[in-house]
């Protein structure tokens, strides 16, 4: 029982000091790394909305956020279109989507800010063909409306092709993408 | 064994993958490219030459009993250490290799190394364990992304 508490207490201290010493270093690395993240966003809003040079930010009732982009930077007169986050539950992880909108509703783009889904099966959402130059699953969403978000298993230019062996990772990234162009037509109006 | 046998033993005699054959996963998971193979492997050499430098400084005071728990929260602290400089300072290194960061924790060379010498040896000879073995395994991970990067 002694050398139990021993044994225990030695380990507590150690665990003790390497939880001090990575607070430091968390602290240290904080900022750095909200600006990286803060960055990456800034970059997928464009990568989803191209014909927008600016963003402002804007939120309906409920809590819900999305951004307005105007083409010329001093943002005067009608956004050009809108960026809404899409947030899905995949399969090992919660996929972080930014779409694009004009002003009609029509997809211009989606990017996928975050994910960790299954190495090899699930990243592949964000899998770039060889010669091309955005990932062809995301690909597949530009032009569409709400209607055409449903995940198939054959190749279908009307509706979205799901990938080989990630249903899962596929049908959340369609699904919240749909529930999100959704929110944001009641909010925008 | 001299120091400089300790140093070089990692990067011929005994270089991990090849010889000793640990560290596979990871090798057959980042290889996919020159550059990642690099940053594992710089990445796993930091990780490594931090845990055998504690390791060995405080290799008199861990009892024997706990060594094992011991050595995975000084491992997993240095690759949580890393893994917040990565994500900082090389963002686009920190994407690629994802998942496979915080799995350095698990990365056998680096326990091997913490087990079969670090805790046996002074804190000099632990210290070119440490960087030998690593640029050995950074040297392995970089042919074989070279190779898979052409190929495909």
């Amino acid at each position: 029982m002694r050398e139990i508490l021993k044994m225990g207490g030695i380990l507590a201290l150690i665990t003790i000091l390497a939880a001090g010493a990575l607070s430091k270093v968390y602290m240290l690395t904080r900022d750095k790394i909200d600006q990286v993240e803060k960055q990456r966003e800034e970059s997928a809003r464009r990568a989803a909305l191209p014909g927008a040079a600016v963003f402002k930010p804007d939120s309906a009732s409920g809590g819900f956020r999305f951004y307005r982009g105007w083409a010329d930077s001093s943002a005067a007169g009608e956004p050009v279109g809108f960026v809404v986050q899409a947030l899905g539950k995949g399969y090992s992880s919660t996929i972080s989507t930014m779409v694009g909108l004009d002003r009609q509703m029509k997809i211009t783009g989606i990017k996928v800010a975050f994910q960790q889904e299954t190495p090899g099966l699930g990243t592949r959402i964000e899998e770039v063909k060889k010669g091309d130059t955005e990932p062809w699953f995301q690909k597949q969403f530009r032009g569409k409306t709400i209607e055409n978000l449903v995940v198939v298993r054959a190749h279908d230019p009307e509706r979205i092709e799901a990938i080989t062996g990630a249903t899962i990772s596929s049908k959340a990234v369609a699904l919240s993408v749909r529930e999100a162009i959704g929110k944001l037509e009641k909010a925008a109006q | 064994m001299s120091p400089w046998k300790v140093f070089v033993r990692g990067l011929w005699e005994e270089v991990p993958i090849f010889r000793l054959l640990l560290g596979l996963c990871p090798t057959l998971a980042v290889t996919t490219s020159m550059v990642n193979g690099l940053g594992m492997g710089l990445a796993a050499t930091t990780v490594l030459v931090g845990s055998n430098f504690i390791i060995s400084l405080f290799r008199k005071a861990i009892p024997n009993k706990i060594r094992i728990p011991a050595f995975i929260v000084v491992i997993a602290t240095f690759v949580t250490v890393v893994d917040l400089f990565m994500h900082g300072f090389t963002p686009d290194l920190h994407k690629a290799m994802g998942i496979f960061i915080p799995l350095i924790v698990v990365n056998c060379i680096i326990l091997g190394r913490a087990e079969a010498f670090a805790s046996k040896n002074d804190i000099g000879r632990s210290l070119l364990d440490g960087i030998g073995m690593g640029l050995g395994f950074t040297m392995v991970l970089c042919i074989v992304g070279s190779v898979r990067e052409v190929i495909g």
